[in-house]
């Protein structure tokens, strides 16, 4: 697994609890609160048997709801007397060192520290309010920090920020050189660098609209879509092939993909991009394939349902149980990707820290029960390499669904209701029941809801994650209650209010974001800020990232002038190691022929399950068996190893040496100009142009009497560069070898 | 989009190279920006060597920049270590600050950790921990005292004991009683010091597997293998001084082997399982030794020079990386070549498992620190979290390790590095004495086994012990604070005393807690 599991994030929570600043720390004198302090406390340390789970519950108590905490208990004091800690058993429990009273029970090994204590004491102390759990309330627009309170700022997104900065005695972070904030731009928008000449345009602008127009110009391309919907796959747990032993082709998942795209570029309205996947064939009014070539496109966007992993095992080919782990696969990814919930946690059980029972987990299988993939395997090569095609079909009568004992599917317990969670539902004995036809699209209404309390708020997180390396709450894939406060939950709130009054308009969402002082800010950290906010939640600085895989690599093909940019269609098998086939059962890798087609941008590149392309392998590509909610970033040999020795960056490390030699020819201070800008975007420093002269001239001297070998010699041809000809041998190599070194610089394996 | 000719770099760009002389100085760095420290780093001139990879002379005063503190006191060690980086002036400098942080160290006795993970949980019950009572009450309710316990997916109360239907054997002089399905291993039971007592309080793996790696369950702290590689360096150049294998996915994810807040460089390398355990690792054209480290050298004057005003340890580590990369392609594809192996000693170790113990003791050999293993079976499915036909499970995850084990404890042990290299078994916690469904067990890290040998623990004895059932350490509990304590004690380190302060405080691997297990120190 190669990207962090969404487990992990039940972790990070107590973080807020238990102190270091860096994690979602209370501002210095402010009062405690419920969110930030006191529910992680209570979820880690009571609810377990003090919790929504009437059948764990111990001695009639439960901690997670006012009136439980605050009644008359059996064994004497009430576990919570508001306004007085010291009358509360709650307090007395948790503080002794009788063993036969303390809480947690000793047998569980566990503790509260003196700070956790402390801070139920004060919360007690203070009236002992209970709040529903933050991501679960309605959602209201914030009040916006005045100017004033926020050094000057204007922008409300900055206003939430830099308030938040000054009340810490942070500085407010200077603007990033505008160079800069392109790359920063381009890389963001369209996951690829700017072109020198953008770069040139936007440093001479003295328009005080250059930067909004330079964000529309990034909207509305294919390359942002081809980017967002990128990001996107990560969280919907996309791939080519099914898995398991067998890892079939899929044939119909890139159409899904390239749906992603167009839905991306053509800012199709964010609640429409939800339900269409969830129901698109659906809402296209008929079963998939229907009529005309919008029905069509709606059908590929459902093709969601059918990119999981899928075992076409022996064992498992009853029809019931596949239909179950089908069912699984795609409640626990919308769990995890739409509604950011550990949805899963309740398949087995009734959930141990959200209000999510196992029959509400299992009324969202019974949502999807009115579909099933249907399957056509492809062409009459041996049984085990032909490809499969799937469908998805809406069934007349939906299937009917069981709660299983333990998850087990020959422990059959009621049949389940199609429905969703009581407790997104305030006030309500039990959620919205889907009892009709059509059941996902009725679903899909109920989740893009202007009302819904997770939906934007989850999809806001994601794009600022997008956007920042990391969401405002860490934990993507869980706003639960396990999941990291919000560093700025009132940013968060509100910027999801903005995206559901703009009619879910994401580039509105996107201008927004990156208008902001906040994402232009310098990536160069204060002292004060690296002592105090070494993990930048308060956002001091503009969190400086490295490349994702995909980025990393196209951005090669492109500042190489090998990119071969061409759209949509079925994935591309490059040509790879024979080691790297050798887990692959069926050897079922059929290259694409023409080897052009291997430079394309790397989302086009076939995702398989079983094995992982050793570029993406190395520069921590996505977990494709479930929703992928962050990546990794790892910094390691082996990937020094990749970027100086694989033939993918020797390769661009020749396009650029040709590019460069086509458009300076032998003139030493226009080569290094050329392919500073090429690589960094920007003019060389002059100790820089002088290193690299220097460099280049040692090289070529150190080349003069050896014959250099052909993978150092630049692909140009005469006819490339009519004005300067061909490089001799010696200047080729050296120029091919430097153009590798500057291709595994930090700056450009950065961004800013 | 990016292609030829529309890009602005093109020949109307190259007109405009004469205005860049002009307006270069823009850019120029301001060195005012720069501590003197770092400019002291950045100014060394690397020397160039006929050994391409020859250590540039300035990389002592870097290593001293990236980890600071008892980082110091750290390195002193790793130069105390190695003759060829002992001499010189910046050497005695270090050195000198060892007397002055002094105090944080012990006599070491081990150099190096080979960490066998058994992914998933084995069962202490059916290996290491045989219960006459529990086979005795087989299939009756468990003793009340046990109810209250909290497991991930079964509540005790409801639950039957279930006695495990492996045979155990008394095993050499020592007469540790391991069960039947380790055959091989059985015959190294004198060089075990197995921990019957092991507990802590994490019933769930992600969490269990952090607090395992890193003292703390939450993500985000750096792992045992990045305090050692921190704390004592690498006593190799050419290889990475913490290397983790796995064959599948982790339930995790990655990271558990992570630097955590400490600099960047200490993380874990991972090797891939097969046939190429690090890809790339020979250029796709040849280079001599001098045209690679010209290029490095270059390479680490740019790097230095955008480095030298953005505070980032992940830049560093970074730079870094290229230097040991550089290193590695001479050292690495010996270090994790078995064909070098004799047949013999290859056959010892068999397939899959085994083939990464006998890398393990390769890198081992050769200098590494720290190698974690993490045993998965065939499917990420067929760990050792056996919820279900636990008996089944468990006996042929045994199976696939069995000989690996073994084998590295003979071959460690033929080579007189057994007494210092130290050999940890264990899961992140174990099983349940009593039933999940019919025939599985839960988690329980109330009270488990593992397993250590060499490196300066105690040989053929059995320390610290469980109720009656095999649930909870009762007799020497041994907590994971106390491992992890007696781990770095066992390398010579202070667990106190190795600190890292993040946000205003001071950090180190065993939190607040932790006391050195002294009972099963040779």
């Amino acid at each position: 697994m190669r990207c962090r599991d969404l487990l992990l994030t039940t972790l990070l929570v107590a973080f807020a609890a238990s102190g270091p600043p860096g994690a979602a720390p209370a501002a210095r004198g402010d009062e405690v609160s419920y969110a930030r302090d006191v529910q992680p406390i209570l979820a880690e340390f009571c609810w377990r048997c003090h919790g929504p789970v009437a059948a764990d519950r111990q001695g009639d108590l439960r901690l997670d709801e006012r009136a439980g905490a605050t009644a008359g208990a059996a064994s004497g004091a009430p576990a919570i007397v508001p306004g007085q800690p010291a009358a509360s058993g709650l307090v007395h429990r948790v503080r002794t060192d009788d063993a036969d009273v303390v809480m947690p029970p000793p047998a569980t090994g566990r503790r509260l520290s003196a700070r956790q204590v402390a801070v139920l004491e004060s919360w007690i102390a203070a009236g002992a309010a209970f709040e529903s759990h933050w991501a679960f309330r309605p959602l209201r627009r914030p009040v916006v920090p005045e100017p004033a309170a926020a050094g000057g700022a204007v922008h409300p997104v900055d206003r939430f920020v830099f308030a938040r900065l000054v009340r810490e005695g942070l500085p407010i972070p200077a603007e990033a050189a505008r160079g800069t904030q392109l790359r920063r731009l381009s890389f963001a928008l369209g996951g690829l660098p700017p072109k020198p000449a953008e770069v040139r345009e936007f440093e001479r602008s003295t328009d005080p609209d250059a930067w909004l127009g330079a964000i529309d110009r990034g909207l509305g391309t294919t390359a942002y879509g081809e980017h967002w919907a990128r990001h996107w796959m990560d969280v919907v747990r996309y791939a080519d092939s099914a898995g398991y032993e067998l890892d079939y082709i899929f044939t119909h998942a890139h159409r899904y993909r390239d749906w992603l795209i167009r839905a991306f570029r053509d800012n199709l309205p964010m609640d429409r991009f939800l339900a269409l996947q969830l129901a698109g064939d659906e809402i296209a009014g008929g079963a998939a394939g229907t009529s005309g070539p919008e029905a069509a496109g709606e059908a590929d966007a459902a093709l969601f349902l059918a990119v999981g992993p899928r075992r076409f095992e022996g064992g498992i080919q009853r029809e019931k149980a596949r239909n179950y782990e089908w069912l699984t696969d795609v409640a626990d990814t919308v769990g995890s990707a739409f509604l950011g919930l550990t949805y899963g946690c309740a398949r087995c059980h009734d959930h141990k820290y959200e209000s999510l029972s196992q029959r509400e987990y299992f009324g969202l299988q019974a949502v999807f029960a009115d579909a099933r993939l249907e399957e056509r395997r492809i062409g009459e090569k041996g049984g085990d390499t032909r490809p499969a095609d799937l469908t998805v079909v809406a069934r007349e009568t939906p299937s009917v669904v069981h709660l299983l004992r333990r998850g087990e599917i020959d422990e059959p317990g009621d049949e389940a209701a199609p429905l969703v969670p009581a407790m997104l539902h305030a006030g309500e004995t039990g959620g919205p029941v889907f009892a009709g036809p059509r059941r996902r699209a009725a679903f899909a209404r109920w989740l893009t809801a202007a009302d819904h309390p997770l939906t934007a708020r989850v999809l806001v997180n994601r794009v600022w994650q997008w956007h920042f390396g990391a969401g405002l709450t860490r934990t993507p894939n869980d706003l639960g209650v396990q999941g990291e406060f919000p560093a700025h939950p009132e940013l968060l709130d509100w910027l999801a209010c903005e995206l559901v009054e703009s009619g879910w308009d994401l580039a509105h969402l996107h201008r927004v974001i990156l208008s902001s002082r906040t994402f232009r800010a310098t990536a160069d950290a204060s002292a004060a800020a690296r002592d105090r906010d070494p993990e930048n939640r308060l956002l001091s600085h503009f969190p400086r990232r490295r490349l994702q895989a995909e980025e990393l690599r196209d951005a090669l093909l492109a500042v190489s002038g090998r990119l071969v940019d061409e759209p949509f269609g079925p994935p591309v098998v490059p040509k790879v190691e024979p080691w790297v086939l050798a887990p692959l059962r069926n050897q079922n890798w059929s290259e694409t022929p023409d080897p052009a087609q291997w430079r394309r941008r790397t989302i086009y590149m076939v995702v398989r399950r079983s094995i992982t392309l050793p570029f993406l392998d190395a520069f921590n590509g996505p977990d494709v068996v479930s929703s992928c909610a962050v990546r990794d970033t790892s910094v390691v040999a082996s990937q020094a190893l990749m970027l100086l020795n694989d033939e993918a960056a020797l390769d661009a490390a020749r396009g650029v040496a040709a590019r460069a030699w086509g458009a300076a020819g032998d003139d030493p201070a226009g080569l290094v100009g050329q392919a500073w800008w090429l690589v960094f975007g920007r003019e060389p420093a002059p100790d820089e142009l002088a290193g690299a002269r220097e460099f280049l001239a040692a090289r070529r001297r150190a080349w003069a009497d050896r014959t250099p070998p052909d993978g150092l010699l630049p692909a140009v041809g005469a006819a490339d560069a009519p004005a300067h000809g061909v490089p001799e041998p010696a200047l080729a190599a050296a120029l091919v070898e430097w153009s590798l070194l500057l291709l595994n610089t930090n700056e450009f394996c950065h961004v800013d | 989009m990016w292609t030829d000719g529309d890009d602005g770099a093109g020949p109307d760009a190259a007109a405009s190279s004469s205005q860049w002389e002009k307006s270069g100085g823009r850019r120029s760095p301001d060195a005012d920006l720069r501590s003197s420290r770092e400019r002291r780093s950045r100014d060394s001139t690397p020397a160039c060597a006929p050994d391409g990879c020859a250590e540039p002379a300035g990389r002592r005063e870097w290593l001293f920049r990236t980890t600071g503190a008892l980082g110091a006191v750290a390195l002193a060690e790793l130069l105390g270590r190695d003759a060829r980086l002992a001499a010189g002036p910046a050497a005695r400098e270090i050195t000198g600050s060892l007397a002055v942080s002094g105090g944080g160290r012990v006599p070491a006795r081990a150099k190096a950790v080979i960490c066998l993970h058994m992914h998933g949980g084995p069962s202490q019950v059916d290996t290491f921990d045989p219960k006459p009572a529990l086979q005795a009450r087989d299939g009756q309710p468990p003793p009340e005292e046990l109810h209250r316990l909290q497991l991930q997916f079964t509540d005790v109360s409801r639950q039957k004991l279930m006695a495990s239907r492996q045979a155990f054997t008394r095993c050499g002089e020592s007469g540790i009683e391991i069960c039947d399905s380790l055959p091989r291993l059985q015959r190294c039971a004198d060089e075990l010091c197995v921990i019957r007592s092991m507990h802590h309080e994490q019933f769930n793996h992600t969490p269990a597997i952090w607090f395992q790696n890193t003292g703390s369950s939450l993500p985000g702290r750096p792992s045992l293998g990045a305090w050692l590689s921190y704390g004592l360096g690498c006593a190799t150049r050419e290889l990475p001084a913490f290397v983790v294998m796995h064959a599948k996915p982790l339930k995790p994810g990655p990271g558990v082997w992570g630097s955590g807040f400490l600099p960047a460089v200490h993380q874990g390398m991972r090797l891939n399982a097969g046939p190429v355990p690090i890809p790339s690792l020979r250029p796709s054209i040849p280079r001599t030794a001098a045209d690679e480290r010209a290029g490095l050298d270059y390479l680490r004057g740019l790097n230095a020079r955008h480095a030298a005003a953005r505070h980032d340890s992940r830049l560093d580590a970074r730079i870094a990386s290229y230097e040991l990369a550089c290193r590695m392609q001479a050292a690495a594809p010996e270090a994790v070549d078995l064909s070098r192996e004799t047949r013999a000693t290859r056959d010892l170790y068999g397939p899959n498992f085994g083939e990464q113990c006998l890398i393990a003791r390769r890198l081992v050999e050769r200098g590494v620190r720290c190698v974690q293993i993490y045993h998965v079976g065939p499917d990420p499915a067929n760990d050792w979290d056996t919820h279900g036909a636990n008996h089944e499970g468990q006996s042929r995850r045994m199976q696939e390790v069995d000989q690996g084990c073994a084998a590295l404890l003979v071959d460690l042990r033929a080579r007189g590095l057994l007494d210092e290299t130290l050999v940890v078994w264990g899961g992140e916690f174990g099983r349940t004495p009593t039933t999940e469904g019919g025939s599985g067990r839960d988690h329980n890290p109330y009270g488990y086994s593992l397993w250590m040998a060499g490196g300066g623990v105690r040989r053929g004895i059995v320390h610290g012990g469980t109720d009656d059932f095999g649930f909870r350490a009762v007799e020497a509990p041994v907590h994971l604070h106390d491992l992890n304590a007696t781990l770095l004690h066992l390398f010579g380190i202070d667990h106190e005393r190795l600190t890292w302060r993040h946000s205003g405080r001071d950090f180190r691997l065993t939190d607040v807690f932790g006391k050195v297990v002294t009972p099963i120190l040779a």
